[in-house]
């Protein structure tokens, strides 16, 4: 069955979910964006198998809340019943002493699947720019797209 | 018809879907987000047309990469036809991300086939 509008909704509320958790420095809110077997990966610090471990990494970061904002843009969804993949584009501003600039940029790769807690995400991937030589981008249509969805 | 939440969610993402295949340099995923008519007018001029189109990204400075950002997506619509104005911000990604134009697109688009598609994308750069 095809997304519906309230799955692409309730999936980008999922990534906005993400940043905050982050940016706030919340623990309990990062871990309701995951699925429990969740894999997060960056192309910069390596990769974290389980929800467990992925909190974990942010947990060690946690002097970093409220100094860093994620901001996303340019969110592709495809999908089908209970599996969809987003692809977004991320940029980090950092926030030191007053001063805002722009730290990082790149792009996540998702995969997430629904169950009764909703849509999570199950794998996260993040490019950052400069090392994104496998990133081939999103067809401009989504597959099989036709007037009947 | 009022354009449906559906159809407001398809316009933003063939927006994502544009800035992706530009930032990426896809000349065919760029050029099938617009008409076979479709127009682009930017800095450099009119580019009208699938083989003007193809030959504008294939041509384009890629000696920095870029990523195109939008933001406060405003659409008005009826039926197949539909306007758009958007803020856009350019970010050279070689390194910490650095603002390189900020500014506006003026859009008309036309549902095709069941999918949205620009017939004329304007940019108006800041400034």
């Amino acid at each position: 069955m095809p997304l519906s509008c309230d799955d692409r909704l309730d999936i980008l509320e999922v990534a906005a979910r993400y940043c905050r958790a982050l940016d706030r420095g919340d623990p309990e809110g990062l871990e309701a964006v995951f699925t429990e077997d969740a894999v997060w990966e960056s192309s910069a610090r390596g990769q974290r198998r389980g929800r467990a471990a992925i909190v974990d990494e942010f947990r060690a970061r946690a002097a970093q809340a409220h100094t860093r904002k994620h901001w996303t843009s340019n969110p592709v969804i495809e999908g089908d019943g209970d599996h969809a993949s987003l692809t977004l584009d991320l940029l980090v501003l950092h926030l030191d002493d007053g001063d805002v600039r722009p730290g990082t940029s790149g792009v996540y790769e998702d995969r997430l699947r629904r169950d009764e807690a909703g849509w999570r995400i199950a794998y996260r991937k993040i490019t950052v720019d400069g090392q994104r030589a496998g990133f081939r981008g999103v067809p401009a249509q989504p597959a099989g797209k036709d007037a009947t969805r | 018809m009022p354009l449906s939440l559906e159809d407001q969610l398809d316009i933003m993402e063939l927006m994502a879907r544009y800035n992706h295949a530009i930032d990426s340099s896809q000349p065919e995923a760029w050029a099938d987000t617009f008409t076979e008519d479709g127009v682009f007018e930017g800095s450099a001029g009119k580019v009208s047309g699938r083989e003007e189109m193809l030959a504008f990204v294939r041509n384009r400075d890629q000696s920095n990469p870029i990523r195109h950002w939008n933001n406060n997506i405003l659409i008005d619509g009826d039926g197949d036809d539909a306007t758009a104005k958007v803020y856009l911000v350019t970010f050279d990604v070689t390194g910490p991300p650095e603002v390189r134009i900020t500014g506006m697109y003026h859009d008309t688009l036309k549902r095709v086939d069941g999918q949205w598609k620009f017939t004329h994308r304007k940019v108006r750069a800041d400034g």
